[in-house]
């Protein structure tokens, strides 16, 4: 866990700094010059302090040796020496170990274990008391929980992936709002990144809730993990109770088949179900984000899957990557792709009555046009930028 | 936790004051409980009791209640399986002149003997409900419970009145149930003048409950499914009552979700109440209970074990806005309200 002081400091250093530039947005109103000025100069003061940072230069270095060997097992994947890129791995897995330990993130947990220390019951109470809180909210959200594996996808988000966020001003203080995006990646690291971004960089610090799939709830931990971080079962019940509590809700409308895209489908996103995220907007009135990730993708490169072997564990597809399952559990391991978060401009549906619900052309024509739009975000997105690894 | 209203005015008669529901009834109503024994029954029973604006109430049974200083009550001894039931009953019904029924015969817990079980639940739900439509009762109130929504990995968070019921559930004792609700259902459509009342509650702890859950609950080991862990949520007895006794003084028609305050994971009210989980691998927890409870060792059957894996939870909004009743205490202090109360018991027993 970093301090908020050192937060600060990456975060602009990574240019972007969603709060500053919702201030700069409010600002232009009555002053346009001088902020921006006095902002940039200040950006760059941070920039320059934070490369000077060891730590950083570190990481950015293994991110660039893993980048360089990355591209050059694209180039020719046959003739490439994989134990140069396991290596690579290996040192990144030291490095996230050592960011625990500096982060303090082990001296918490031996705090929480105040008291017996020697006896064995002692120690699992204490881990207990660092990982659980004693309530959950209405969903099963425990908010320990939460902050106990936050360092993990934090270091996700500023250090692995380096989470560029725009429109961050899109998302309002309060009421409800759908984030409505495309899905991508094979484990589904979109909808967690979207979480962190709203968290760390709305400075309102909202929770987002996300629908998780069906399947997951039938395998033991996993459901009840994605229960403890605010996840709940994809349904129209749930989704409609959480707007109208004004929450949050991220929705992937692709499904099971936006994460099982192959390689060469990336970014081409699917048929947006059956219209059901337009019903739901229409019912609840609220307004809908369309968000577009660049960069998830290409984390996984899916070149084949398999539905034979998924049918008897109940997995929807075994994924084959060049890395997985070859590599073993090191093939689990996502490629550190720069990613992007875009969220859009909302787009209202208050203008439409109860008897729309029924009219299945206007929400089908509605849908498509709400893919349209996140699939031009998506499209800009791609040109805008250099280089897959971000190098 | 209570509300903190004694500044509020005595007028509004429906918020719940300190000593809860107040209970004034018609008095022309005449109350024939059916069930001393369940745990709803013998509460309401002790209520109408105490309650002045009862005169006398009558109580179907096959055994008296144990209690020997109830005053107001007219024992009625009636098997609800036996051939031609349905025909005494409403002689009965109709030497009372009876107007409102209580129905809380339904099992507490699943049964090895499944046939009786069966009859009892749903053919004595069928004879009073036949015996009902005969004589134009007033009004029906049902106890059922929220099992009947079935546990599974499909079920939304937060189950509505209007969510079907479990169309293919795997237990007897959840079939029965069903079945029992539909038999209710069709008063719907058959006697549209009768008040139909459904009280569906979810699981009712406290110190007197006696339950599958509670007699799990009660072991210092307890087990449970590893990597799984719902949400659960609990009602306190006396909540119950007081939502029963709405139903019975007030009219409301439909089914109604009698629930407790918010929610809580299985496995966080175990360790609140200090109690040693024991998780077992889910492919063998199911056929290895089904083998103990065939053997009589443990209170569920292994199909139930889907009570213990998925979510069940059901919502209590429309209880909240219609009967104006809301549970005093949360799942949480429900929970804890019954370990305590074990907790007592156990060292009262060993001293």
């Amino acid at each position: 866990m970093t301090t908020p002081h050192d937060k600060s400091k990456r975060r602009s250093a990574l240019g972007s700094d969603p709060f500053l530039k919702v201030v700069r947005e409010d600002e232009t109103s009555v002053k346009p010059e001088i902020p921006v000025e006095v902002q940039a100069e200040a950006k760059t003061q941070a920039e320059t302090d934070f490369e000077n940072d060891p730590e950083f230069k570190a990481t950015k270095k293994t991110l660039e040796d893993l980048g360089k060997e990355l591209d050059e097992f694209h180039r020719d994947p046959k003739n490439y020496n994989r134990k140069k890129l396991e290596g690579l791995v290996k040192d990144f897995i030291f490095e996230l170990k050592s960011l625990l330990a500096d982060s303090g993130y082990f001296a918490r947990i031996r705090e929480a274990m105040t008291g017996d220390h020697m006896s064995w019951t002692g120690v699992i109470k204490g881990l207990r008391r660092f990982i659980q809180s004693d309530e959950v909210d209405d969903y099963g959200l425990d908010r320990q929980f939460e902050m106990a594996i936050k360092p993990f996808f934090d270091f996700l988000y500023y250090k692995y992936f380096r989470v560029e966020v725009s429109g961050i001003q899109n998302i309002p203080y309060g009421g409800r709002t759908l984030l409505v995006a495309n899905h991508s990646g094979v484990i589904p690291m979109d909808a967690a990144m979207m979480k962190v971004a709203i968290f760390n960089e709305h400075p309102s610090k909202r929770d987002l809730r996300f629908l998780v799939d069906d399947f997951v709830f039938h395998f033991p931990f996993m459901g009840t993990i994605m229960n403890r971080i605010g996840g709940v079962r994809a349904c129209p019940e749930n989704a409609e109770r959480l707007l109208n509590h004004d929450e949050i809700v991220s929705v992937f409308p692709e499904g099971i088949k936006g994460i099982s895209k192959l390689f060469k489908d990336r970014y081409q996103l699917e048929r947006f179900g059956r219209g059901g995220v337009i019903r739901l907007a229409m019912k609840t009135k609220s307004p809908i984000t369309p968000v577009a990730v660049i960069g998830a993708e290409e984390i996984y490169p899916l070149i084949f899957k398999s539905h034979i072997l998924a049918r008897p564990l109940g997995l929807p597809f075994i994924p084959f990557t060049p890395l997985f399952p070859f590599l073993g559990p090191l093939g689990v391991i996502p490629l550190p792709t720069k990613w992007k978060i875009h969220f859009g401009d909302p787009i209202q549906f208050n203008q439409y009555t109860s008897n729309d619900l029924n009219d299945d052309i206007l929400i089908n024509r509605e849908t498509e046009n709400l893919r349209q739009c996140i699939q031009a975000m998506i499209k800009q997105g791609i040109e805008e930028r250099q280089s897959v690894f971000g190098m | 936790m209570t509300d903190s209203g004694n500044n509020s005015t005595p007028t509004d008669g429906k918020a719940p004051t300190e000593h809860g529901f107040a209970g004034k009834m018609d008095t022309t109503d005449k109350i024939v409980v059916v069930g001393a024994h369940t745990i709803l029954g013998e509460m309401l029973i002790h209520h109408l009791e105490k309650n002045e604006s009862v005169s006398e109430f009558w109580v179907i049974d096959l055994h008296a209640p144990t209690k020997t200083s109830l005053k107001k009550m007219h024992f009625i001894r009636l098997d609800l399986i036996a051939p031609g039931a349905d025909a005494k009953l409403a002689e009965q019904f109709e030497k009372i002149g009876a107007t409102v029924l209580v129905h809380c015969a339904s099992k507490n817990n699943p049964s090895l003997n499944w046939v009786y079980a069966h009859e009892l639940e749903v053919i004595g739900t069928l004879n009073l409900t036949s015996a009902a439509k005969a004589v134009k009762l007033r009004k029906f109130v049902f106890c059922s419970s929220t099992v009947v929504y079935g546990a599974s990995a499909k079920n939304p968070n937060y189950i509505s009145e209007s969510h079907p019921l479990a169309s293919r559930p795997g237990a007897h004792f959840v079939k029965d149930k069903v079945d029992a609700e539909k038999q209710v259902a069709k008063l719907y459509e058959d006697a549209p003048q009768m008040i139909v009342t459904v009280l569906r509650f979810c699981l009712i702890l406290g110190p007197r409950s006696e339950n599958y859950f509670t007699e799990l609950f009660r072991r210092s080991l307890v087990p449970t499914i590893l990597g799984y862990d719902p949400l659960m949520q609990f009602i306190h007895e006396r909540d119950a009552l007081e939502a029963l006794k709405i139903a019975v003084f007030e009219d409301h028609r439909g089914p109604f979700n009698i629930v407790g305050k918010g929610i809580i994971p299985l496995s966080y009210a175990l360790r609140l109440s200090g109690k040693v989980q024991l998780p077992m691998l889910s492919f063998l927890a199911y056929p290895t209970v089904q083998l103990l409870w065939n053997l009589q060792a443990v209170a569920v059957p292994g199909r139930l074990l889907d009570f213990f894996k998925f979510l069940w939870v059901a919502e209590g909004e429309k209880a909240k806005n219609l009967m104006k009743f809301e549970a005093r205490l949360s799942s949480k202090e429900a929970f804890l309200e019954f370990a305590k109360a074990d907790r007592l018991e156990r060292y009262s027993l060993a001293s």
